[in-house]
C-alpha cells in the first residue's frame, strides 16, 4: 500500500503534464478558429465578417499564428512560471481570474460534501438497519429518484420555488447587493466574514450559499447513502456482527462501532470517485443560481473557446482530482487497520 | 463493494438456452416489474409519436404559453407549440443520443481495451497511461469543449459525450480480457491453432462482457442525462428541435409557467429511473447465469 501511495505521489507529475498535453492538443486539433470565435462567429465560414487584419493582430497578439509545438513549448515554460496567459473573453490574466472563482467554488464543494456526509452516511445506516421493510423500500425509491433526477433541473425548479414563490432561499450571487461585502483576504466570504468579525456579512452568505449547497449535497448524499447501505448490509450479515449481538451488546454501538466502520471505508473511495458528477453538478448548479465560481467560469471558457481559460480551469480541476485521489489513498490507510498494518510489514 | 462482487462473475458464459434467458429477465419486484413498464410505455409512445402527437414544430401564436387542456394535454411553449408532442419527439433525441453514445463508447473502449489487455506488456502499460490521463481528465470539460467546438448537432453531441466515456469502457474490458486470457480454454484454443486476432475476437472477447451488460444497461440513463445536460447548457441540440434538455433551457425564461418546465424534466426523471429501477434484473442476468 506505501508502494501504492509513493507511486501515486511520483506519477502526478506526469499524469498533470499529460493532462497539459490533451488540454493543448485537443482544443488545436478540433476544427475550429478561436480568433473567429472571438469575433463571433463559429469556423471559417463566418470570419469573412471580420477584417483580415484583425484576424491578423489578434493572431499575432495570442501567438496562435507560431507552428504548434513551439505553442505548447511557449505555454509550458509560462505555466511553470505561473502565467497561464490572459482569458480572451474576460481580457485578464487566467491565474487573476482563477484566483477569482477559485474560493467561490470552494466554499460551495465542502459546504455541499459536508451536507453529503452528514445526511447520506446516517441516512444508509437507518436504511440498512431496516432492511427489507416499508422505510428500507421507501429509501430506494427515493434514492433511486435521486440520483435519477437531471441536477439542473431540480436546481430550477427548487430555486423557482424556494426562491420566486416561497422566498426562503436567498437571490442569486454570494451577497446581498445591500450587503457590504467584508475586506478580502481569502476571497472565501464565510471565511473572511469571520476574519473581519461581520457576523452580518455572514449570516447574509451563509444564507446564500444554503441553496446550492443542499442541493448538490442532496444528491451526492444518497449517492454515499446508497453505498453505505449496501455495504452494511453486507456487513450486518458477517460473523462478527453476529458475535457482537451474541454478546449482548446494545443495537446502536453493534451498528455504529462494528458495522459502520467496516461500511464506511468503500465511501472514502467514492467520494474521490464523486468528483466528476460533483464537477458536472457545480457547473450546471453555479450556471442556474448564479454563483459567481469556477463552474460558471469553466462554462463560459469552453462555450466562447477561450482556450487559455479552459486550459487553466482544466489544470485547476486535474489537479484538485489528482490531490483528492492521493487524500482518499492516504484516509484509506488510516482508516483500515488492514491497510496500515500491510504498510509496516 | 462492486469490484468484489465483479470478480466473482468472471468465468466461460455457456451459451445460455433461450428459455432460462429470458427467465432470468423476468422481473421480480413491483419495482423491477414498474420500471420495465415504464420502459416499454415510454418507448413504444415515443416511437408511436406521428400517430398519437401533432407536429412538435408547428406555432400557435395565438396560444402561447396555455395550460393543460383537452386540446394541449401538457400545454403549450412560448411558441405555442403542443408541449406533449414535443416530449414525445424529444424523446426520440434523447433516446437515440443515448443509446449512439453507448454504441460508438463502447465499441471503441471494447476494441480498445480488448487489445490492450489481449497484448500486455509494454503496449498496454502505454496503452492504459493514455486511458488514465483521459480519466483524470474531467469528463464534462471535455464534452463542453468538444461540441462547442464542433457546434451544436445531434451527431456532435454524440461525439462529444462518447469521447468522454470510452476509457471507462476500456478499462473495464481491459481487466476482463486479462483475466479471461490466461483460462485453459483460451489455451486449448491457441493450441489448436487460432491465431490472436481470432483468440481474441471469437474466444477471449465473447467470455469477458458479463459486467459489461450490467453497466451498458444502467449507463443508457446516463447518457440520455448527458445529452440533455449539454443540450441545456446550450451545446448539445440546438432550437427548434425538440429534446428534453433544450426544452428545459427555454422554459428557464418562463419560470411561473409550472407545465412548461415541469414536463420535460418529469419525462427525464421518469425514463431514467425506470431503468435504474429495471437494472436489477440485468445484474441479477449476469449472476446467475443459466446453466452454471
Amino acid at each position: 500500500m506505501r508502494w501504492v501511495v509513493l507511486r501515486r505521489i511520483a506519477l502526478a507529475p506526469f499524469v498533470l503534464v499529460g493532462m497539459t498535453c490533451i488540454t493543448f492538443f485537443v482544443s488545436q486539433l478540433i476544427p475550429i478558429d478561436p480568433v473567429a470565435a472571438y469575433l463571433g462567429g463559429r469556423g471559417a465560414s463566418h470570419s469573412d465578417a471580420a477584417e483580415q487584419a484583425i484576424i491578423d493582430a489578434l493572431n499575432a497578439r495570442w501567438g496562435w499564428d507560431r507552428p504548434i509545438p513551439e505553442r505548447y513549448w511557449i505555454y509550458l515554460t509560462n505555466l511553470l512560471q505561473g502565467d497561464m496567459g490572459d482569458s480572451s473573453h474576460t481580457a485578464r490574466a487566467v491565474s487573476t481570474d482563477l484566483a477569482n472563482v477559485v474560493p467561490p467554488t470552494i466554499e460551495l464543494v465542502v459546504a455541499a460534501l459536508l451536507v453529503a456526509f452528514v445526511f447520506g452516511i446516517p441516512l444508509g445506516v437507518f436504511a440498512a438497519a431496516r432492511r427489507g421493510g416499508v422505510w428500507d423500500t421507501v429509501f430506494k425509491v427515493v434514492s433511486t429518484l435521486a440520483i435519477s433526477v437531471p441536477v439542473f433541473w431540480l436546481a430550477i425548479v427548487g430555486f423557482t420555488v424556494f426562491y420566486g414563490r416561497l422566498g426562503w432561499a436567498a437571490g442569486p450571487g454570494q451577497l446581498d447587493i445591500f450587503t457590504r461585502p467584508p475586506p478580502e483576504v481569502t476571497k472565501m466570504v464565510v471565511i473572511d466574514s469571520i476574519l473581519a468579525r461581520r457576523w452580518d456579512a455572514l449570516l447574509d452568505t451563509l444564507h446564500h450559499l444554503a441553496f446550492p449547497a443542499l442541493a448538490l449535497g442532496l444528491v451526492i448524499g444518497f449517492y454515499f447513502a446508497r453505498v453505505v447501505r449496501s455495504e452494511m448490509v453486507d456487513a450486518l450479515e458477517s460473523d462478527y456482527v453476529r458475535t457482537a449481538r451474541g454478546k449482548g451488546l446494545p443495537r446502536r454501538l453493534v451498528l455504529y462501532r462494528h458495522a459502520l466502520r467496516n461500511a464506511v471505508i468503500p465511501v472514502i473511495t467514492l467520494s474521490g470517485l464523486a468528483f466528476g458528477s460533483l464537477l458536472t453538478g457545480i457547473i450546471v448548479v453555479e450556471h442556474v443560481v448564479g454563483w459567481p465560481g469556477l463552474g460558471q467560469y469553466a462554462f463560459t471558457a469552453a462555450t466562447r473557446l477561450d482556450l487559455n481559460a479552459i486550459a487553466g480551469v482544466v489544470l485547476v480541476i486535474s489537479l484538485a482530482y489528482v490531490l483528492a485521489n492521493l487524500v482518499v489513498d492516504l484516509l484509506y490507510t488510516v482508516a483500515d487497520p488492514r491497510v496500515r498494518d500491510g504498510m509496516r510489514s | 463493494m462492486t469490484a468484489g462482487r465483479r470478480r466473482r462473475l468472471e468465468g466461460a458464459v455457456a451459451p445460455a438456452r433461450l428459455g432460462a434467458a429470458v427467465d432470468s429477465l423476468r422481473p421480480r419486484t413491483f419495482l423491477e416489474g414498474y420500471g420495465v413498464a415504464v420502459i416499454l410505455v415510454m418507448v413504444a409512445a415515443i416511437a408511436a409519436a406521428p400517430l398519437i402527437a401533432p407536429d412538435p414544430l408547428a406555432q400557435d401564436l395565438t396560444s402561447p404559453l396555455a395550460g393543460p387542456s383537452t386540446e394541449n394535454w401538457l400545454g403549450t411553449d412560448n411558441l405555442g407549440r403542443d408541449l406533449w408532442s414535443r416530449i414525445l419527439y424529444g424523446g426520440r433525441v434523447s433516446l437515440v443520443i443515448g443509446v449512439f453514445v453507448l454504441l460508438t463508447a463502447g465499441a471503441v473502449g471494447v476494441l480498445y481495451g480488448a487489445v490492450s489487455g489481449y497484448a500486455g506488456g509494454m503496449i498496454d502499460a502505454i496503452m492504459m497511461r493514455i486511458v488514465d490521463i483521459f480519466l483524470s481528465f474531467p469528463s464534462i470539460m471535455l464534452a463542453l469543449l468538444i461540441s462547442a467546438a464542433l457546434g451544436p448537432t445531434i451527431r456532435n453531441a454524440i461525439i462529444a459525450i462518447a469521447a468522454a466515456w470510452w476509457p471507462v469502457y476500456a478499462r473495464l474490458i481491459r481487466g476482463q480480457v486479462m483475466a479471461v486470457k490466461e483460462r485453459e480454454f483460451v489455451t486449448a484454443s491457441r493450441a489448436l491453432g487460432a491465431g490472436p486476432v481470432r483468440n481474441l475476437f471469437s474466444t477471449v472477447l465473447p467470455n469477458s462482457f458479463g459486467v459489461m451488460k450490467t453497466i451498458f444497461v444502467l449507463d443508457i440513463g446516463y447518457a440520455i442525462l448527458a445529452g440533455s445536460t449539454l443540450s441545456f447548457l446550450g451545446l448539445g441540440v440546438s432550437l427548434p428541435t425538440p429534446e428534453w434538455g433544450v426544452m428545459i433551457r427555454e422554459a428557464l425564461q418562463y419560470p411561473t409557467h409550472w407545465w412548461f418546465i415541469l414536463s420535460p424534466g418529469l419525462a427525464l426523471l421518469l425514463f431514467v429511473s425506470a431503468i435504474n429501477f429495471a437494472g436489477g434484473i440485468v445484474t441479477r442476468s449476469v449472476h446467475e447465469v443459466p446453466g452454471r
